[in-house]
């Protein structure tokens, strides 16, 4: 385990090369997967324990669950880009690629996980802690995120083809984790609320969350949806 | 079929070794399916035959996530029975684009004494097909995300044309690019000539689009 952790986290060439000659690729898959459903799991239960053992379980699973799902979705889209641009890299090549690299971001996110106990425990019961511990956690997954994308651009050919190739891969795979992660919301839960739900229904998607969060961030605050800095909904235009 | 071959990779192990040296990243690593259908070195009437189906399905399937998200909001200002035509649209609207645009190409070309072979242009026009229908098929996945998990009917709408629109460019560009390889006497004229036909396909695509949709949607 410790070897395959070592080969996960600091061979990205070999772990790119790997994928794209399709060399042992069933024991490296299932090696990947269990990497980023421990790490991330254990990620999601530090970081819903700061509402209690009931959100830290959802979270444990919810947070995996919302990799797998990304993977799932992202899987066609960018087996069409990497064909279209020249790059034609098998499915299966593909998929533990995109597996080998999530687990590498997961192997990331379990090493910062002291980062984020600590941020949990000083900001427990503070009046901003919710919006501040949703802020680390998101920049803590943007470095997991950058350590993920090493293996994909060690993956591709070096030539001008690879950098619409990255960018497509970036843009589709945040449209969709941001979009998969505010369906199975919520990970921390509003402080207001004295029981968080598993799920909350579809309402919007994350984009338009996002304007409207951004708004919120600047002072403006819409009819509904929106909450103040302590987590308590607003209820009206201010 | 003349395709291209490649070397079969060593195969796995049931465990994951982490020193195996069988690793030599300069290796050609295999290719995908999608790719060697894309590469002109596969050039027969059957690949061209799957090339367009493939096409068509990806631009059919583009359609869906908006038909879905309209039926299952049950507006009924918005969904109506017949929206489902929306999904054969789209390869009408891409097919009808190039049929429309193509044949004055090839007889402008000729006028300047640049002969185009009737069977590599069927070829790149079927590459062509696929190429846009395997981003609009690569891209369903995520619609039919923000279709289920509370994307607006419109919104969804909006995504699928500029995905149409994407993968459609990105297509019409390596066509012009397949055409001007095939050109004997690369004169600025005829490649002006390629280049102001690309132009007007765009905006022909468009056209066709909006009269298309129109009629289905409104």
């Amino acid at each position: 385990m410790l070897t395959t952790s070592l080969l996960i986290s600091s061979k990205p060439q070999e772990l790119a090369t790997r994928c794209v000659h399709g060399i042992e690729l069933r024991p490296l898959a299932r090696a990947t997967l269990t990497h980023v459903l421990i790490c991330t799991g254990v990620f999601g239960f530090v970081l819903g324990s700061s509402r209690g053992v009931s959100q830290a379980f959802a979270s444990a699973v919810k947070l995996p669950l919302a990799w797998i799902i990304t993977l799932s979705v992202c899987a066609p889209a960018f087996y069409a880009i990497t064909a279209v641009f020249g790059q034609g890299i098998r499915l299966r090549s593909l998929l533990a690629l995109l597996l080998s690299a999530t687990a590498r971001a997961s192997l990331v996110l379990f090493a910062l996980l002291p980062v984020l106990w600590f941020s949990v425990d000083i900001l427990q019961g503070s009046a901003t802690g919710y919006h501040q511990l949703t802020m680390i956690a998101s920049l803590l997954y943007g470095a997991a995120g950058l350590a993920g994308l090493g293996v994909v651009v060690r993956a591709l050919q070096k030539r001008a083809s690879s950098l619409p190739i990255l960018a497509g891969f970036a843009l589709t795979f945040c449209l969709v984790a941001g979009q998969t992660a505010w369906s199975l919301r919520p990970f921390v839960g509003r402080p207001a609320e004295t029981t968080t739900p598993w799920f909350r229904p579809a309402e919007s998607t994350f984009l338009e969350a996002l304007m409207l969060g951004s708004d919120s961030a600047r002072g403006i605050y819409h009819s509904s949806g929106d909450y103040e800095a302590d987590g308590r909904e607003t209820g009206g235009e201010y | 079929m003349s395709t291209t071959t490649f070397d079969t990779p060593p195969m796995a192990s049931s465990t994951l070794d982490p020193t195996s040296d069988s690793l030599d990243p300069t290796l050609p690593a295999p290719t995908s399916k999608a790719a060697e259908l894309l590469s002109p070195l596969s050039n027969n009437a059957s690949d061209d035959m799957m090339r367009l189906l493939a096409g068509v399905l990806g631009l059919a399937l583009l359609g869906v996530p908006a038909t879905l998200v309209q039926f299952f909001e049950r507006n009924e200002k918005a969904f109506r029975p017949w929206v489902s035509l929306q999904s054969v649209t789209l390869p009408i609207t891409a097919a009808t684009t190039l049929t429309l645009s193509l044949p004055g190409l090839w007889i402008l070309l000729s006028v300047f004494n640049e002969q185009l072979e009737p069977r590599a242009v069927v070829n790149a026009v079927a590459r062509t097909y696929l190429r846009g229908g395997l981003l609009c098929l690569g891209f369903t996945p995520t619609l039919l995300l923000f279709a289920a998990s509370g994307g607006s009917s419109d919104g969804v709408l909006v995504s699928s044309t500029f995905t149409y629109f994407f993968a459609g460019t990105i297509a019409l560009v390596s066509l012009a690019r397949d055409l001007g390889a095939m050109l004997r006497q690369r004169t600025p004229l005829t490649l002006g000539i390629l280049l102001g036909w690309a132009l007007f396909t765009m905006v022909l695509g468009l056209y066709l689009f909006v009269r298309m949709q129109h009629f289905i949607l409104f």
